[in-house]
């Protein structure tokens, strides 16, 4: 049976694993002004939409619905090239998603652990919401999405007291390289298209719609958090690691003393649901990749190497981000997989509207 | 497949048994120390802590907390740096510091003098420090008050915090939780506020407590141990002022803090009266004419007459209100204009968070005297421009006859 | 070596078996004598076999029942008084003998045919007179069941404030007669079968065709079929043949005791499949959401079932995670209590000599021990267990410092929240202990990662192509007026929601 997921569905996915680094958002040791983020951060998603418009004609209605399978009727070596660059960079992608999950917890929950213990358990409990199928983690996408936006918007709510419409100050001296700065890191942090991009075939729906709402949703989202940021913490926030952690740690409720475990819980839901999906897409593209006997190991291959590379890099973490940050943060990758990718499909003639071309 | 799966049943066993055998570390609530308030002073290039740490007095099991008797126990430590201090404090005692439960920080004096920059790493990058607790400058050592035995409530720490907290109902204390102070000091060069906590002198009546002079049991104990009466205010990291009870309701006032308190005003015909305010919404704005720059209070306040003690042949009018209407405005404009004076012209100390309203009002005039701002604040003047009504009397009619 | 030895003795015998099945599907033949040497060879003559044997005008016919089973004021006003009356001035044939038995002037109103040995005893056992008549080769059977039963009574797993008192009983056709009386429609439908190779076991599936997906049904029999079983004594037998996913903690198949709620579930397109020996009948398929709604819902008022709803998912929170929280937070994250409560916490903590997770884990085995017991022991000595229970675990461990009083009020709390859902007491009580040493291993990282992966397993399971946790993932806003909140009737009115709609199937209005 041909499982796909609605488009509804597709959409809460989406925006689920954007918010991933949209509440754990680290401006690291930038000087950046907070305004520069804000508008960095609205500008990005009319980049973003310019920079996917090769992508949008390349998948308007039906036209293409899996685009390995469109590259590889161009050449199957290009097919393999592209299939091989894609699972790469799903797999540094992860690398960094769990990596960041494990500096998370070992800085503002445990702070005592051993990284590796961290690493084994969620990569395994991600490895097992993989296995349960895609229809599965996206269900549970569905769920986890309800219990965000409540928390969220309990959290903004709850600190709503504490903001200070001071801390939001006018732009002043060199803004524009820190906007461009900020543009080019909401830009790079929207990798989930590459993950859409894989995930397509199984979606019942328009790639373009879907891709609409997720964007509009996610920068409401994006803007909510990041206004609440900074109207709470101002330039305090460039000295914070987990600057939207903070707010939650300030806030206090009567009945939960602090809200920072609610963040911290939440941002575990919202980081099972990304990885599980990455190791999902990662373990289908490898099986189409490998062999028909050997379709049973991409996953724990997978999950060993995550493991290994989350592992290592956490051991140097100062040095081995840096490296991971200059690999993704600076776009390249990204704009690889969904622009000049499908910007070649486009020039050899798959964006032709055709009704049925699929894996 | 067999051998899969029994290698996964292996595996699973295998990390089972290990998580039973407690691979994350992990403290049960009897082997931890409680921590209600942290104690800093600095004594010969060493920062000493002290820690009044929750002890149950209670007995057995099944029962809580004896009411009664001060649950609480000190522990100090001393060391080059904080952490190091923290680490001597356990060592004394065996079980682990808890601080995730602190209610108050307190700095001593020499240390406030001193300054204070180097507090604040310990605390910001510990990921179980309160955001909340409220920080306080001790009069004199952090070590008096913190090892204060308050006869009320189950700690000691937790009258303190009270007391401060309930600045809500006085609007006499200014309140300094940790965050507020963190982000201040980093923000505005080292600047910010905080309540000044001192021990109360010792009566005659506490000295008689056990076996009075009357022969009968002596006199119940006093909760009135500490006193929060003075602000201490900060520029570039260190003490430079302190402002008494009136500056401090001042301070409030420009930073719009104020929820209730009592103005004590006269009037011709009747005396003194109390008004009490229970609603106040202020607002400093800069005022820019030309390069001058002045700031103005502006504040919408309405109040109740909630005490009036009349001369004997006295009469009060419905004028009496509106004279009572403006004594109030002159106390509060007094009370800010000395406030800002010492906080703003004589410190240069930006707790108000000047700067930030000069750059949202004029970008360019900031953008041109930014290097120069805090020079610039000696000459800031302020005048206020305030709504204030009297519209509630309480049950007592006004007028006398 | 020894396991090939064992094997080979194990192995039934083959010429047997052959034997055996020729046997039971053997055909009767025209000789009364030899049909009975069969039937007593085959039966072994087995204690219960009662035969009556009446020349009626020169033909030998023999009246066979089992002990215990038939009415006998019935078998003697319907069958042997007609049979007497009989002319019998000149000899009669079989064929006219059969004529009358089966036409003229028997009035038992269930009459059956049957020609081999197999049906015999199946009817035999079911309550029906069996006569053979000498010279035909087949047999007639005729319905006059008396064996005794339960009588109707109230549902004892499904109590409720208004609804019906009745609940099914044991015997099939007594459940099928409830379900017919609450529907009167032409579309209800029973269709009846045997399962089981020895207990022969009466199943029924029960749904009504203008509603129900055909797709479905096929699934369900092609399930059925499945099964492999010599004994069917009760529904649960059956029940791991229709589950979707045998490893998932919660079942997609549900039961019930109670007619009203069957007949509600059929409504929606469900399929229920009753068994006979078993007073609970199961429901196919089943969802999540269905747990915490019961009919008193719809006898109360929308705010008040709505309310009561609320309450039972609360309920189910509380019943999985309180203890495993409490003991996450008491271990790992201390700071999260409220000052007063912590100070009660470590109060209580200071003398009691076990870690928080060992404390949960003990008390909570020992109210496991106290639940079974109170439910196992005869009645009169069961209202003993409460009041040890109560003794053991409230005041004396409390009082001997083995355990907290907090922990106390949190298993008081979670083991009463516990039987707001009693259909999901199953996974509750498992999911309550893994929580526990997930929560004392982990504190509420792991209680998080936990409990998504429970949420990606219930969410992956389907129950015959329907998602497990419909309406709410994936969600059916439709369906979502019956599932949280209970609407109104004259908003459910407006149409009715089949379960095919929850599978994505459009139905036509």
């Amino acid at each position: 049976m041909d499982i796909k997921i609605s488009s509804a569905q597709a959409i809460v996915l989406l925006f689920v694993c954007r918010m991933f680094y949209t509440v754990t958002y680290s401006p690291g040791a930038e000087e950046i002004q907070s305004s520069a983020i804000i508008l960095g951060d609205v500008i990005a998603v009319f980049v973003t939409a310019i920079i996917l418009i090769p992508l949008f004609i390349l998948m308007r209605k039906g036209a293409v619905i899996d685009i390995i399978h469109a590259s590889s009727s161009i050449a199957p070596t290009f097919g393999m090239i592209v299939s091989i660059y894609y699972l790469l960079l799903l797999a540094l992608e992860q690398i960094n998603t769990v990596t960041h999950f494990t500096v998370f917890i070992t800085n503002a929950v445990f702070p005592d652990i051993s990284a590796i213990l961290i690493i084994i358990t969620f990569v395994l409990a991600c490895m097992y919401g993989a296995y349960q199928g895609i229809e599965g983690i996206a269900r549970a996408a569905g769920i986890i999405f309800v219990i965000f936006i409540v928390s969220i918007l309990f959290i903004v709510t709850a600190a709503i007291p504490n903001t200070n419409w001071l801390n939001l100050r006018p732009l002043v001296g060199d803004y524009q390289r820190q906007v461009i700065s900020s543009i080019l890191d909401n830009v790079s942090l929207n990798i989930e298209f590459v993950m859409f991009l894989l995930l397509f075939p199984k979606v019942k729906g328009s790639f373009n719609r879907i891709s609409f709402w997720y964007l509009t949703w996610s920068e409401i989202a994006l803007l909510i958090v990041g206004t609440t940021t900074v109207l709470v913490l101002g330039e305090y926030l460039t000295k914070q690691v987990f600057p939207f952690y903070s707010i939650a740690s300030i806030i206090e409720s009567n009945v939960i003393q602090r809200l920072d475990a609610v963040h911290m819980a939440l941002w575990v839901l919202v980081s099972y649901i990304k990885a599980a999906v990455y190791f999902y897409l990662l373990n289908d593209l490898a099986a189409r990749l490998l062999k028909k006997q050997v379709r049973k190991l991409p996953l724990w291959a997978f999950a060993a190497l995550v493991v290994i590379g989350s592992y290592l890099i956490t051991q140097n973490y100062k040095s081995s981000a840096t490296v991971i940050e200059k690999v993704l943060g600076t776009t390249i990758p990204m704009l690889i997989a969904v622009l000049v990718i499908p910007v070649i499909l486009l020039i050899a003639g798959k964006g032709k509207k055709i009704h049925h071309e699929n894996s | 497949m067999k051998i899969v799966r029994l290698t996964c049943v292996v595996l699973s066993m295998m990390c089972i048994m290990l998580c039973c055998s407690s691979c994350i570390s992990s403290y049960q609530l009897n082997q931890t120390a409680i921590v209600q308030a942290i104690g800093i002073d600095k004594e010969n290039e060493l920062f000493q802590v002290t820690f009044q740490i929750y002890s149950p007095k209670g007995a057995g099991a099944s029962t809580a907390i004896d009411t009664s008797k001060n649950n609480s126990s000190i522990v100090t430590g001393s060391g080059e740096t904080l952490a190091a201090a923290v680490r001597a404090a356990t060592q004394k005692q065996g079980k682990v510091i808890f601080t995730g439960h602190n209610r108050i920080l307190v700095i001593g004096r020499l240390l406030a003098q001193e300054g204070i920059e180097n507090i604040f790493s310990y605390f910001n990058r510990n990921a179980l420090t309160r955001q909340n607790v409220q920080v306080l400058m001790a009069e004199n050592t952090a070590e008096e008050i913190v090892t204060t035995n308050i006869e009320q409530g189950i700690l000691a720490a937790e009258t303190i915090r009270n007391l401060i907290e309930n600045t809500q109902t006085n609007g006499k204390i200014y309140e300094c939780p940790y965050f507020e102070l963190s982000k201040n000091m980093n923000l505005y060069h080292g600047a910010s506020a905080m309540p000044v906590i001192a021990k109360e002198a010792q009566t005659s009546s506490d000295n008689n407590q056990e076996g009075g002079q009357g022969g009968g049991g002596g006199d119940i104990p006093s909760v009135a141990q500490i006193k929060v009466e003075k602000t201490a205010i900060f520029n570039d990291y260190k003490l430079c002022a302190e402002l008494d009870e009136e500056q401090t309701r001042g301070l409030l006032f420009l930073k719009d803090e104020i929820q209730k308190t009592i103005l004590v005003a006269n009037s011709p015909n009747t005396g003194k009266c109390s008004i009490d305010i229970y609603s106040c919404q202020t607002k400093l704005e800069p005022v820019i004419t030309g390069q001058t720059l002045s700031f103005v209070l502006k504040g919408k306040i309405k109040a109740s007459l909630d005490e009036v003690i009349a001369f004997e042949d006295g009469t009060m009018t419905a004028q009496d209100i509106v004279t009572l209407e403006e004594a109030c405005k002159e106390i509060i404009q007094q009370e800010a204009q000395r406030a800002f004076t010492t906080i703003v012209n004589q410190n240069q100390s930006d707790i108000l968070y000047l700067e930030n309203m000069v750059l949202k009002k004029d970008k360019h005039f900031w953008e041109k005297h930014q290097e120069e701002f805090l020079q610039m604040l000696k000459e800031i003047s302020l005048q206020t421009e305030l709504d204030f009504q009297i519209d509630r009397s309480g049950l007592e009619t006004n007028e006398y006859i | 070596m020894f396991q090939k030895i064992f094997q080979y003795l194990k192995r039934p015998n083959q010429s047997q078996e052959t034997d055996d099945r020729l046997e039971v599907s053997r055909p009767l033949t025209d000789s009364l004598r030899e049909n009975m040497v069969n039937l007593r060879t085959k039966i072994n003559n087995s204690s219960d076999l009662n035969v009556r044997e009446i020349t009626i005008a020169g033909v030998n016919i023999s009246l066979i029942v089992s002990e215990g089973m038939v009415n006998l004021q019935t078998m003697s006003e319907m069958i042997l008084e007609p049979l007497m009356d009989y002319p019998t001035d000149t000899n009669t044939t079989p064929q006219a003998l059969y004529d009358y038995i089966e036409k003229k002037n028997i009035t038992a109103a269930d009459l059956k045919d049957f020609y081999t040995l197999d049906e015999l005893i199946t009817f035999m056992t079911s309550g029906f007179v069996i006569i053979l008549i000498d010279g035909l080769h087949l047999g007639i059977a005729m319905g006059a069941q008396g064996f005794n039963f339960r009588s109707i009574s109230e549902p004892s797993s499904e109590v409720n404030e208004r609804g019906s008192r009745e609940g099914f009983t044991e015997p099939l056709r007594i459940n099928m007669t409830m379900v017919r009386r609450r529907i009167k429609s032409s579309d209800l439908k029973f269709e009846l079968f045997s399962m089981g190779k020895v207990s022969k076991t009466d199943v029924c599936l029960v749904y009504l065709s203008s509603v129900v997906s055909r797709k479905l049904l096929r699934d369900i029999r092609h399930h059925l079929a499945q099964t492999d079983l010599e004994m069917i004594l009760t529904s649960g037998y059956l029940q791991p043949f229709l589950e979707g996913n045998k490893a998932s903690i919660f079942s997609d198949v549900g039961y019930t005791e109670r007619p009203d709620t069957l007949c509600a579930k059929i409504q929606e397109g469900r399929v229920a499949v009753m068994v006979d020996g078993t007073p609970f009948v199961l429901i196919v398929p089943y969802l999540f959401s269905e747990n915490f709604q019961s009919i008193d819902d719809y006898d109360s008022k929308p705010y008040y079932a709505t309310f009561i709803r609320m309450i039972k998912y609360i309920s189910f929170i509380i019943s999985i995670l309180l203890p495993g929280v409490y003991v996450a937070i008491g271990t790992f994250h201390s700071e999260l209590f409220p000052e007063a409560l912590l100070f009660n916490i470590v109060s209580a903590q200071e003398t009691t000599p076990f870690p928080l997770m060992a404390e949960a884990l003990i008390i909570h085995f020992m109210y496991e021990v106290m639940r079974e017991a109170g439910l196992r022991l005869p009645r009169p000595v069961g209202h003993a267990v409460s009041i040890v229970g109560a003794l053991v675990i409230g005041d004396a461990a409390v009082t001997a410092g083995l355990i907290g009083s907090p922990m106390v009020l949190v298993v008081a709390l979670t083991a009463i929240s516990s039987f707001v859902v009693p259909s999901l007491h199953q996974p509750i009580s498992i999911l309550r202990f893994a929580f526990i040493i997930i929560g004392g291993m982990w504190g509420l990282y792991g209680l998080s990662l936990a409990s998504a992966m429970i949420m990606t397993n219930a969410c992956a399971l389907t129950a015959f192509g329907v998602p497990y946790l419909s309406p709410v993932s994936p969600l059916n806003l439709y369906s979502m007026r019956d599932t949280f909140v209970r609407m109104g009737f004259p908003t459910l009115q407006k149409h009715t929601a089949k379960i095919e709609e929850l599978n994505g199937v459009h139905i036509d209005r």
